[in-house]
């Protein structure tokens, strides 16, 4: 699952190593549009519902936040 | 008499001198602090421009900037906003095309070495610490200049990979001004939220409205665009009461149901620019906040601000558009197919612009100029110039204009207007590509670059980075063995949308 995320990641931002960052947001890595569009396409692809609740930095910082934060859509579902 | 946009700030501060104006995360502004930096950055710069000639202005988005504008104003010259996330070489072909020797930066943004080579940089803290008050040489320099004179040029993608600068006069801004704040009532009360870069010519909405009606602008922290929930309470706790933002804004808040959490409580105008508004996100703010006026409106940068707008007021089915509405006053739009002006509905024709909202036409580019700004073909006894954007619309069953499509190869891509071209144009000269095409999956919201060469993802995209700006990097990679070629020996797009774009 790690792999396929990695995938939608990078399918929004190809000039970001995903497997390295560790301050996505804290650090303004991404671009506030590219969250939105990591998070809409992570609900689209594990049909998972994510909410404003969920899109706070510490979830959203790394890639190990990010796949915990899957699993636990994919387990409350 | 109005004729420079600092007209504005002279009249605005002597009525609300003291009133806050602009705000970012670690300042402020009052009117009249305002006017004072801006005549210090004016005196500064004073022997460095003249009348029609470039300012580069490359700092991050700050209340600065604002000062920065209002400075070059003062000088006659005109100011050019720069991303400072922009790549040097793209950067390096704007100061080319301009011919600029001067730039205004803030201390403790970073430079690149080589754009200290291309031109003089000033500090606007150095002009504000040593204040030399030349009102006089100011005054002097104000009064040999017109309202046609360029107030800024605002640089958007071109085809052939050179971005074209859109020149504007002091002019059509107060002429945006105007119609603008007449039409939606703002007052000094009006208290903005403001989202879109300074580089685009969106930004120049709020900060106009602000400057002439003395109300209060906040530039919204570019994080909290990512983060919904703190979004709608920076609305609260600052107080907003109009937003002019981009539909990908918008869309974010409803999309993750931020609304449902806290609900925005001083918000009265809610308006959309820059793209198509999907009508399902629309409804749902609607349906949550139905007090609410809501305006969608239209117009490139070529015609400075809006060419049309629409209020909101009857229902719209989700599958429904909503229009773009009507010309805004002093502003004609014509439907041109060809040379044939379109009055019947439901036929399709080019969107055209026909007034004193036209931007002078391409900075240094004549070719281009002449292509998009035409003399218009239903004035056989006078000279009269249209602008023809490129985008196509019809006549709804109600009269209003909605827009169908572009003709050419330009998109939408998260509020950013590319031209395709330009990004194709930097493919194919990464070593390695033979050849290379892009096109736009608008189910994804994905650029989508084709080529023939052996270069994987990564390579690719890094090359990429140096020539053009993040948001215009493609995001998905399809390497082909060989480019399909239709009968007129082109690329064929058509047999390539079919096989590799996915739209609903």
């Amino acid at each position: 699952m790690r792999e396929h995320i990695l995938e939608v990641l990078t399918s929004v931002r190809p000039d970001v190593d995903f497997t390295r960052e560790t301050g996505l947001i804290d650090d303004s890595i991404l671009e506030s549009f590219d969250v939105i569009q990591i998070v809409t396409s992570l609900m689209d692809e594990f049909d998972i519902d994510i909410d404003a609740d969920d899109i706070e930095p510490e979830n959203l910082n790394d890639l190990d936040a990010i796949c915990a934060l899957v699993e636990s859509k994919l387990a409350g579902r | 008499m109005i004729k420079n946009i600092v007209d504005y700030l002279e009249i605005t501060e002597r009525k609300y001198g003291s009133k806050t104006a602009y705000c970012d995360e670690n300042r402020e502004i009052t009117f009249s602090g305002l006017k004072e930096s801006a005549l210090a950055i004016a005196g500064g710069l004073l022997d460095h421009v003249q009348i029609g000639t470039p300012v580069l202005v490359y700092m991050n988005k700050s209340v600065e900037v604002i000062e920065a504008f209002l400075g070059v104003a003062y000088t006659g010259g005109f100011y050019v906003p720069i991303d400072i996330q922009m790549p040097y070489e793209r950067v390096k072909l704007i100061i080319d095309t301009l011919g600029a020797k001067t730039l205004l930066a803030r201390r403790g943004d970073e430079i690149p070495e080589a754009v200290k080579k291309d031109c003089t940089v000033f500090y606007i803290e150095d002009f504000k610490a040593r204040f030399v008050v030349r009102l006089d040489e100011i005054q002097a320099r104000q009064r040999r200049s017109i309202d046609t004179d360029p107030v800024y040029a605002i640089f958007t993608s071109g085809s052939t990979g050179v971005p074209k600068g859109v020149l504007v006069s002091h002019r059509s801004v107060i002429n945006f001004t105007e119609w603008w704040c007449e039409t939606f009532e703002f007052d000094e009360n009006e208290v903005f939220a403001n989202q879109t870069p300074f580089y685009f010519d969106a930004s120049v909405k709020d900060i106009y409205a602000t400057l002439r009606c003395g109300a209060t602008m906040h530039i919204v922290p570019k994080k909290y665009f990512s983060l919904p929930k703190k979004l709608v309470h920076y609305l609260n706790e600052k107080r907003i009461t109009c937003i002019d933002w981009v539909p990908s804004a918008l869309c974010m808040i409803v999309n993750f149901r931020a609304l449902d959490k806290e609900k925005p409580e001083y918000l009265k105008k809610v308006m959309f620019l820059g793209e198509v508004m999907p009508t399902k996100q629309f409804n749902m703010w609607r349906t949550a906040l139905p007090e609410v006026r809501y305006a969608n409106l239209y117009g490139p940068t070529e015609a400075t601000g809006d060419c049309t707008y629409y209020k909101i007021e009857r229902e719209f089915e989700d599958s429904e558009p909503i229009p773009i509405g009507f010309a805004c006053n002093n502003t004609e739009v014509l439907l041109l197919d060809g040379d044939t002006l379109v009055t019947e509905k439901d036929t399709i024709g080019e969107i055209c612009v026909r007034g004193c909202s036209l931007a002078h036409g391409y900075f240094n580019n004549p070719e281009k100029t002449a292509e998009a700004f035409v003399r218009n073909p239903l004035q056989k006894n006078y000279y009269e110039r249209i602008y023809r954007t490129g985008d196509l619309g019809k006549y709804n069953a109600y009269g209003e204009i909605v827009f169908m499509a572009r003709k050419d190869s330009q998109i939408k891509h998260m509020g950013h207007r590319i031209e395709l071209g330009e990004i194709e144009a930097a493919l194919s000269a990464v070593p390695g590509v033979r050849r290379g095409c892009c096109l736009y999956e608008h189910s994804t919201q994905k650029i989508v670059a084709l080529f023939e060469g052996d270069r994987d993802t990564r390579e690719l995209t890094e090359a990429l980075k140096e020539k053009l700006p993040g948001y215009m990097l493609p995001n998905r990679f399809v390497a082909l063995e060989e480019m399909p070629i239709n009968l007129n020996g082109k690329i064929d797009r058509t047999l390539l949308k079919q096989l590799y774009i996915k739209e609903k």
